[in-house]
């Protein structure tokens, strides 16, 4: 395989992060979570303020997924990607 | 209906009720938490409550000190309901933990369901039909 292609993995995100998004499942590139959230803010900007805080950082409402599992429990936004990875964007709501 | 919805929230006899009661535990921030607003509804934080049963569980199968679940319920009661999570929960519990204590409480956290008391409320109530019992 050729290291220098990119790698292509695909991204869900919900309705609420932009109404206005006429795709809700894309395909994209990235070698990481963070490189694949920058191309999902440049093609949402208006989604950006929803998935970053003011610090940047990712916001608490948001939870991100690479193939079903939570990357807070491993590498966080610098988790690694393979071809093909499927990346779960979910926006929380407060419930009880 | 009010009667049927009295009878309902006042029948007192669900896992959540219990656990609450014997607890003396009957505040709404114990059972707060973020979740998607679309089926099926996941979890992004985790209730206290759920993760009070969690540490309980710990406790009595001798992983865990109750000072250092204290410390850790401490640290978590502390924070605002959305930073409650499993990830967090982790990382807290990390120095109280042997090595082998550790992969089996990482074991019992991979599927934590049996700790949603909530979700075995729910279960319960529907189970129950409590509502037929009131009409």
């Amino acid at each position: 395989m050729n290291r220098n292609m990119p790698l292509a993995v695909v991204v869900h995100l919900p309705a609420i992060i932009d109404p206005s998004a006429s795709v809700r499942t894309f395909q994209t590139e990235g070698e990481t979570v963070r490189e694949v959230l920058d191309t999902v803010i440049a093609r949402y900007p208006s989604s950006a303020s929803r998935l970053r805080g003011t610090d940047g950082a990712i916001s608490p409402f948001v939870a991100l997924y690479v193939n079903g599992a939570d990357i807070r429990f491993g590498d966080g936004l610098d988790s690694r990607l393979k071809e093909g990875d499927e990346i779960l964007v979910l926006l929380a709501m407060a419930g009880g | 209906m009010e009667q049927v919805v009295s009878h309902c929230l006042n029948c007192g006899d669900y896992p959540l009720d219990r656990w609450m009661v014997a607890r003396r535990i009957d505040l709404d921030d114990e059972v707060a938490l973020l979740h998607s607003p679309e089926p099926p509804y996941t979890a992004v934080s985790e209730p206290l409550v759920h993760i009070r049963y969690y540490l309980q569980s710990l406790e009595s199968e001798g992983m865990l000190e109750p000072s250092a679940a204290a410390d850790v319920l401490a640290d978590l009661k502390g924070r605002w309901y959305g930073e409650r999570t499993l990830p967090t929960l982790v990382t807290l519990l990390q120095p109280y933990l042997s090595e082998a204590d550790h992969a089996r409480a990482m074991q019992l956290i991979a599927d934590f369901r049996r700790f949603r008391l909530k979700s075995h409320d729910l279960v319960a109530f529907i189970e129950g039909r409590t509502w037929a019992a009131a009409s």
